[in-house]
């Protein structure tokens, strides 16, 4: 079972992350996914976070106890989840938005908001972490979330985000 | 509307196919979290399937719009949640006493009254069958996955055209606010309203086995008295009459209870010879299921069932497994099924595990399961 | 031209009616069921649509048409769901002041901001009667009715200048007295695209008749002496307010499902 959750602010794209990353396993690569997302009900506040369980069997685990792989966008959702991150696996961390990083080795750090700056949209952030996972995550295929991206995201992004993708994965082939 | 295929999609989003897949003409409704996407979603793409879209004032408004619809001929349908739900028992009542089918979907979050918005809950269960006044019948379905969203509401239209009555589709949250896989399958099995003959007269009674009469629409030419009122086979009122309401209210009643075999449908699994049965429904089921899979692979004689259909309950198959085996209910709500299943198996059979406001792990259901076998 | 009686057995249904003597609702229905004769509706294509208490009785049982007899204030968003659902139908909304503007006050002031294409007479005899003579939203301030024993503390309301400002393409107001004028106003609503509203000032003798001593006669005099066509101190209006044109619903959203590629069901 692969369990990774991802978590941000309001309004830095974290439930489209989950929806390409589910996209990616479930029609990409056939897997069972279920991907939630919890948001508060302020349009432009609050933690949000979105869960992808994926399986070769049927997913009942609608609920994420301790993932495999947290990516994080936003210093606040850190602090929300500390006691988890001793338990995950891996932590892929934002260190724009993050600075209050915890001292522990199962971590990544990458500078995704200045890298999509850079590729001039702050928006893609997440498709750059995206991009960490993909390398750090065996079971996830490169190219299926490629596909999954040309699904779900607008045409006119389309490039924008698959540059994302590409320039996260290589930040961590060289990490 | 998708073409057939398979999606990856939220269970609000497979709702709004399955209504356009089973031929909705007309939707109206208020928006509300967590059953907007719904609209959203039918806003673009109803239109473009010949269905008409509405936006109306509140859900008091939205209930009646459809029941209007419907007696235009249209297949019609609302969605709401538990604020908007109360609003529309209203009007509830009123297309059951007429007889108009049209389906309600209650995407339920927690509550009482406001609660929270975005969390999921399964408190409206008894209010989907009691929540009008006077004596009636409801159906009502509870989905548990994406497909489900889907096909449940499909089943939804085809029920209420079926037996000419509003149909509830009660999901929560839970399901309609995540992203599974679900096929639109090729071919749909569609039931459509009977249509009265030339010379029918009565459109408010009926002697068939099913009790259920033939329905016009408005612009027939048959001078309809449609009326929440107690009415005569032939749509006249009686304000007063002792044999007009005994007929009338019992028939309405007939025609779900005779019906009952056709309508009710669970899910069970090795429910047989299990010491313990988990009842559990709405997306709550799954971490059940998955919990008792579990217990089962650790050796716990442990069955499982679920009702599709919640509203009839499936009350002779669940006396049948309270004779047996002891209960543990769960559910994401303190009140939600628990009296109908206590009424069902008796109380001191049963054990309950409660929640609210968010799902648990399949571990945390595992563990009450070995709790309660101690 | 059809005499009293035809009119009487091709328009109205069960009777004799349960109305009260001296009751003006029959008047109306009258009124309505000639402008239909006169503009040659088939009666297959009108349906009727009320709520709860007298004047929702003034259709269902008795116009002889389709009729929706809802919940209490209910009647006009059944109507647009009606309208919405086969915009060929002439829908007509009969309502009596409580239930029009009181229980349903806010679906009204949004059915002329949506200015779907109905008729929705409001029949105003200033209290709730069939519940027993309650103080309603058009009792005027001091009334005494069964639940203003010590005189109104409120204020009645002039419903037409609210659907005014909401936005109906038609609004008038006429009383029983005015049969004439009132029938040829029916008419022109129901030709009128968008929401026409037709207020009828209409005598209860026995709520308010009772309470005053006044026959039904008597208060039609009232209504002769007490009302004008031009504005005159101490003196109620009557006349067509408001009538203009602007996009109607139930053509917008059949335009738009044609314009997204769809063909209406």
């Amino acid at each position: 079972m692969i369990k990774v959750r991802i978590g941000g602010w309001a309004g830095q794209g974290t439930v489209l992350a989950g929806v390409v990353l589910g996209e990616a396993l479930a029609i990409g690569q056939g897997y069972e996914v279920v991907q939630t997302r919890s948001y508060s009900a302020a349009v432009r506040s609050g933690i949000s976070f979105s869960d992808v369980i994926a399986d070769r069997e049927t997913v009942d685990e609608l609920t994420i106890d301790i993932p495999d792989f947290m990516i994080i966008q936003y210093q606040k959702t850190l602090d929300a989840w500390r006691p988890l991150v001793k338990e995950c696996r891996c932590l892929i961390i934002d260190s724009i938005q993050v600075h209050d990083i915890p001292d522990t080795k199962n971590l990544i750090r990458i500078p995704a908001s200045d890298i999509a700056k850079d590729l001039g949209n702050t928006k893609v952030a997440n498709i750059v972490l995206l991009g960490v996972l993909s390398k750090l995550l065996p079971e996830l295929e490169h190219d299926a979330l490629k596909e999954a991206i040309k699904r779900v995201v607008p045409k006119r992004y389309e490039e924008n985000n698959i540059e994302a993708l590409e320039k996260g994965y290589e930040y961590a082939s060289e990490y | 509307m998708r073409a057939p295929g398979v999606y990856f999609q939220e269970g609000n989003i497979a709702c709004a196919e399955g209504a356009m897949a089973a031929g909705l003409g007309l939707f109206a409704g208020y928006p509300i979290t967590p059953a907007s996407e719904i609209m959203h979603h039918l806003a673009r793409a109803l239109p473009k399937t010949g269905g008409r879209f509405i936006q109306m004032e509140d859900e008091i408004a939205s209930m009646a719009a459809i029941t209007g619809a419907s007696w235009t001929g249209l297949k019609s349908m609302t969605a709401t949640s538990g604020p908007g739900f109360s609003l529309m028992t209203e009007n509830l009542g009123f297309a059951y006493m007429t007889e108009t089918p049209c389906v309600i979907v209650n995407v339920q979050r927690a509550g009482p009254s406001t609660g929270q918005a975005t969390k999921p809950g399964t408190g409206d269960v008894m209010q989907a069958r009691f929540g009008s006044h006077g004596d009636y019948e409801m159906i009502a379905l509870s989905p548990n996955s994406v497909q489900e969203m889907f096909d449940f509401t499909v089943k939804s239209f085809n029920f209420a055209e079926k037996y000419r009555t509003p149909v509830v589709l009660l999901a929560d949250a839970g399901i309609g606010h995540i992203r599974e896989k679900f096929t639109i399958p090729e071919k749909i099995d569609l039931v459509e309203r009977k249509r009265p003959l030339t010379d029918d007269k009565e459109f408010f009674h009926s002697d068939a086995e099913d009790h259920v009469p033939p329905m016009p629409a408005f612009g027939d030419g048959r001078e309809l008295l449609v009326t929440g009122s107690t009415h005569r086979g032939n749509g006249t009122r009686d304000t007063a009459g002792y044999e007009t309401q005994d007929r009338l209210v019992r028939r309405l009643k007939a025609k779900i209870d005779d019906n009952r075999n056709d309508i009710i449908e669970w899910e069970e699994d090795e429910v047989d010879d299990a010491e313990l049965v988990v009842v559990s429904y709405g997306s709550m089921s799954r971490p059940a299921r998955g919990a008792v899979s579990k217990a089962r692979q650790s050796g716990l004689k442990v069955g499982f069932f679920r009702p599709k259909v919640i509203w009839p309950s499936p009350e002779k198959r669940l006396r049948d497994i309270g004779t047996n085996s002891k209960i543990l209910l769960a559910e994401l709500s303190l009140r939600g099924y628990r009296m109908e299943v206590e009424r069902c198996v008796g109380s001191e059979n049963m054990h309950v595990y409660d929640r609210l406001n968010s799902l648990p792990t399949i571990d945390r259901i595992y563990r009450c399961i070995k709790e309660v076998m101690k | 031209m059809i005499t009293g009686k035809e009119l009487r057995e091709k328009y109205i249904r069960n009777q004799p009616t349960a109305f009260c003597p001296g009751c003006g609702d029959g008047m109306v229905l009258n009124s309505m069921s000639r402008a239909v004769e006169s503009l040659g509706i088939l009666r297959k294509d009108i349906v009727a649509v009320s709520g709860i208490g007298c004047a929702a009785w003034v259709v269902s049982p008795y116009w002889r048409v389709d009729t929706l007899h809802t919940t209490h204030g209910r009647a006009i968003p059944h109507a647009i769901g009606v309208k919405v659902g086969n915009k060929d139908l002439n829908v007509v909304v009969v309502s009596g002041d409580g239930d029009c503007v009181g229980i349903g006050g806010n679906h009204l002031i949004h059915a002329c901001r949506n200015n779907i294409d109905l008729t929705v007479i409001m029949i105003n005899n200033g209290l709730y009667a069939m519940t027993g003579g309650q103080v309603a939203p058009t009792t005027e301030y001091g009334e005494r009715t069964i639940t203003t024993p010590y005189g109104n503390p409120s204020h009645g309301m002039d419903v037409t200048k609210i659907v005014k400002a909401a936005g109906a393409s038609h609004v008038s107001r006429w009383t029983t007295y005015h049969m004439r004028e009132l029938t040829k106003e029916v008419k022109y609503a129901l030709r009128k695209k968008g929401l026409s509203f037709i207020e009828v000032l209409t005598q209860c003798p026995t709520r308010t008749g009772k309470k005053d001593r006044l026959s039904g006669l008597d208060m039609l005099q009232w209504y002769k002496e007490n009302t004008s066509k031009t504005p005159e101190e101490g003196k109620i209006t009557v006349g067509r307010f408001v009538d203009i044109d602007r996009p109607e619903l139930a053509d917008e959203i059949y335009g738009q499902i044609t314009a997204s590629g769809g063909t209406p069901r």
